[in-house]
């Protein structure tokens, strides 16, 4: 909050903090008829500071507001750094606020190439001699300091790539950091505060703080190949002034065998992106006393369930009965998975207890990557090789078209078994990949899917990824299902359909909410209308036409509210402690939504354009969890106020593009778009003890944006199909 | 069945607008002048916000009536997340389209208030307002007058052009 700014709270009515109590006396009137004037920015504030002619005119609210230090605090934070950077050249009010922002968290050589002998050094990316004429100039000194105090975080990178092909290790940024502080103090001394008069005692890297007062942390990456696949990580040391930036970093980097076990054990952040399982690493995380974010991604699309049995092998061979002196219980607060039958994979790490109690998570984020993993397993596993080239269908129409026939597939028919693909190839019909299509076509069914007693009981064992097998449903099955649920869902929707404008969607009971849900249904309810009384219209021109209205209709802000894609802002903001990627050697970081990665912003790019793509025709259906994995996440994670999940479409164009040139085919990698549905549910689970009760909101959750997703919105639609050829 | 219990608020030019408690209770400030006095029959004076502003508060306030509070004692981390997400509902675009004027008195108004959630949406506003766009861009949006020299403009663009292509 802006406290005791802007128009200036009246006298004792400025907070200080949103716990503290106003006190206020017992007359509310007091405060009658004490209108502030308005007051003049003060500080830094630019009102008056230009020429006579503009000083001589009134400022506007929104003119002096915009100048107001704390409030351009707050909307910096939303912005990404590219932004930023055009901020930082508006004026010089906005200049100091726009760099604590921007400067957070750099890169050390974007640090060092702020003088030129160091950017020299830096240019260089290879330990080679300087130039001796370079000398630290005051200007430059001077620059340093402004932006210096601004860091708070260094980021490093093992594997920055050199044109040379040499690789350098971070402590060395470190020696030319020390180096850059020596210069300073011998060449500029008085330029910088030094505290008690100088130092007598070796300049080293743990009187670095002096210069970089805010520095809580080093961002660092590694990458390493294992026999199984690669796997990079990045993490988040914090910085302890007394242990100066050598040491942590050179423990890290310098012990090769044992670094990930130091990384997961070590780090308040840790982003960790593996082609396979690494089953030992959960067992490193929760020995982490300090562990604050984790974020995990699984991209082998082998079954999570087979790999477990290797960890209980593992937990069993005596893994776990070594003691330590932490507390086995991490203090995660956001835990992100991504894998292919997630819920799965969550469910075993809470089952199996190898992460540990994991009470504090607030934001629990699972991202499944698409649903056809078996059947593209068993396809894989048939070919010699596993070249198989993604086909992305664009539109519905081309849907069509590649199946023949005119009717979507959700209408009752699969494409199993279908098609021509992408240069006229006929596909072997076993290869096409239809699970995706074939959950999209029983969607209708998951409205009723709680009220189901098989699944609502909470009897079934925690097979939570059952239900991305496909299910082979007759037409006839799918057009009951279909009929059964308008009946019940949107039949509220038509008879609203006359006040609609009047009417907005009701607020949802305490407790719990999702997170769009409030929305206009006018739009939508035009959709629901028309789809129903398409029930007996079948011409595949009409059809055709609905699906172009539809499409066009879907591009408005209104429609699709609740599924919503990937903002492409959440990718590239990289502000804070918290955001900012480091380079990736494979220049993959694609999973990694909330971070930056300058190695891959041709990925995050495409991708973003592709989820607002998603997000305008309407966006794929969220596979929703059963009732027994809502009851462990209600019973796991009693403090969570944020649970989203998420579905990732067209992922293996992606991996294709990352994997390179041999594994994607002769043509090449295909820089992959993707596109993402998600439902974000925030709740309040503090006040609830009872675990049934926290399911049951979770549960009401889920069904309402499921409901809403069906009646609000449009009919469920596919954009993005697969159609996987063997070469 | 009993009515739910309302309030009385007075804008600063003395405009009054009774409201059900809870929706006045989204903004803590009026939470806890509710709270330390105790419920009254007299206005609660908002001397920092005029009606048509105050106006607008509330209709916000009574759209996200049901809307789980802000924990107080957010973990800051998980406040840096809330913040990096510059995604705003369809309702509170529709909500915010609202002049330049009127935009900075609610988030003023919603400052004064106490009420976050609405900060943070005008916050994001004025966010997606700036982005994208040129500094002379955003100075002409805001009416800015830039008072760097062209030799400083360009220093500092130099000094942070590592950020224009992240």
């Amino acid at each position: 909050m802006v406290r005791g700014r802007g128009r200036g709270a009246p006298p004792g009515n400025q907070q200080t903090s949103s716990t503290r109590r106003y006190q206020a006396p017992p007359n509310y009137s007091k405060f009658a008829g004490t209108r502030a004037s308005t007051v003049a920015t003060a500080g830094s504030g630019r009102v008056g500071h230009t020429s006579r002619s503009q000083r001589s005119t009134t400022p506007t609210t929104a003119q002096r507001d915009i100048q107001v230090p704390e409030l351009l605090h707050l909307i910096f934070t939303y912005l990404p750094k590219p932004s930023l950077a055009a901020c930082a050249r508006v004026n010089r009010s906005w200049f100091p606020i726009v760099i604590e922002h921007l400067w957070r968290s750099v890169n050390v050589r974007t640090f060092l190439k702020l003088s030129a002998r160091y950017r020299q050094v830096a240019d260089l990316m290879a330990w080679g001699p300087v130039q001796d004429d370079l000398s630290l100039t005051v200007a430059e000194v001077s620059r340093l300091g402004i932006y210096a105090p601004c860091i708070s975080v260094f980021e490093f990178s093992y594997h920055e790539a050199t044109g040379n092909g040499v690789q350098r290790p971070p402590d060395l940024y470190i020696e030319l950091l020390i180096d850059l502080w020596c210069d300073i103090l011998n060449q500029h001394p008085t330029l910088l505060p030094v505290p008690h008069g100088g130092f007598t005692y070796p300049i080293t890297d743990i009187t670095l703080p002096v210069l970089f007062p805010r520095l809580r942390g080093l961002r660092g990456s590694t990458s390493h190949s294992f026999a199984e696949g690669c796997q990079n990580a990045e993490f988040l040391v914090p910085f302890r002034p007394m242990h100066g930036l050598l040491r942590p970093l050179t423990s890290i980097y310098r012990t090769e065998p044992i670094t990930l076990s130091l990384i997961a054990t070590k780090s308040t952040e840790i982003v960790m992106d593996t082609s396979d399982m690494r089953h030992s690493i959960f067992f490193e995380f929760k020995k982490n006393p300090i562990l604050r974010r984790l974020e995990y991604t699984r991209r082998s699309r082998r079954a999570v369930r087979d790999d477990w049995d290797k960890i209980l092998l593992e937990s069993r061979s005596g893994w776990t009965k070594q003691s330590f002196p932490y507390s086995l219980k991490p203090p995660v607060r956001h835990l992100t998975l991504r894998a292919f039958d997630v819920h799965f994979f969550f469910s075993q790490l809470m089952d199996s207890r190898m992460f540990g109690p994991i009470t504090q998570i607030r934001v629990l984020r699972l991202r499944n990557f698409s649903k056809m993993t078996r059947q593209y397993e068993s396809t894989e596993s048939r070919s010699s090789r596993s070249e198989y080239m993604p086909r992305l269908v664009d539109t519905e129409d081309e849907l069509a078209e590649e199946t023949g026939s005119d009717a979507a597939p959700w209408e009752g028919k699969t494409l199993t078994g279908s098609g021509i693909a992408d240069d006229g190839d006929f596909v072997d019909p076993d290869v096409a990949v239809t699970s995706t299509l074939l959950e999209t076509a029983s969607f209708d069914d998951d409205i009723s899917y709680f009220d189901d007693p098989q699944f609502g009981a909470g009897t079934l064992p925690l097979a939570v990824g059952g239900r991305s097998r496909p299910i082979p449903l007759t037409e006839a099955a799918l057009a009951e299902m279909r009929a059964s649920s308008r009946d019940v869902d949107l039949a509220s929707s038509r008879n609203s359909s006359t006040t609609r404008s009047s009417q907005s969607t009701p607020p949802p009971p305490p407790g719990f909410e999702t997170d769009d849900y409030s929305h206009n249904d006018e739009h939508d309810d035009n959709d629901d209308v028309e789809e129903s009384s398409a029930v007996s219209d079948g011409s595949p021109r009409r059809r055709r036409r609905r699906r172009q209205e539809s499409s066009n209709a879907s591009s408005s802000p209104q429609a699709g509210p609740l599924y919503q894609t990937e903002p492409s802002s959440d990718d590239d903001d990289a502000s804070g402690p918290g955001g900012g990627s480091l380079w990736n050697p494979l220049g993959f970081n694609f999973f990694n939504d909330a971070y930056t990665t300058e190695g891959s912003s041709e990925i995050d790019d495409s991708f973003a354009s592709i989820s607002s793509d998603g997000l305008e025709g309407g966006s794929s259906p969220i596979d929703p969890p059963d009732r027994t994995f809502l009851q462990l996440v209600a019973q796991s994670c009693p403090d969570l106020e944020l649970l989203v999940l998420e579905e990732a479409w067209d992922f293996d164009r992606l991996t294709a593009s990352v994997a390179g040139p041999g594994a994607a085919g002769r043509d090449g990698p295909e820089m992959g778009p993707g596109t993402l549905s998600r439902v974000r549910l925030r709740v309040n689970f503090r006040s609830i003890e009872n675990v049934e009760e926290r399911t049951e909101i979770l549960v009401k959750g889920i069904r309402r944006a499921m409901k809403q997703k069906s009646v609000g919105a449009k009919r469920p639609k596919l954009h993005r199909g697969f159609f996987l050829r063997p070469r | 069945m009993s009515a739910a219990p309302q309030v009385t608020l007075e804008s600063s030019d003395g405009e009054k607008f009774k409201v059900d408690k809870e929706v006045a209770e989204r903004s803590v400030l009026i939470k806890n002048m509710i709270e330390d006095v105790g419920e009254s029959d007299n206005p609660i004076p908002l001397p920092n916000v005029n009606a048509s502003v105050l106006k607008k508060v509330l209709e916000y306030c009574e759209h996200h009536r049901g809307d789980p509070l802000p924990a107080a004692d957010a973990d800051p981390s998980n406040d840096d997340n809330r913040k990096r997400a510059t995604e705003i509902s369809d309702w509170d675009q529709k909500f915010i389209q609202v002049d330049q004027e009127m935009l900075f008195e609610i988030i003023l108004a919603a400052n004064y208030m106490d009420i976050k959630p609405l900060l943070d949406v005008g916050c994001k506003t004025v966010a997606n307002m700036i982005k994208g766009k040129t500094p002379e861009e955003i100075r002409k949006l805001f009416n800015i007058v830039n008072d760097f020299t062209p030799e400083e403009e360009a220093q500092i663009k130099k000094e942070n052009e590592w950020a224009e292509d992240r």
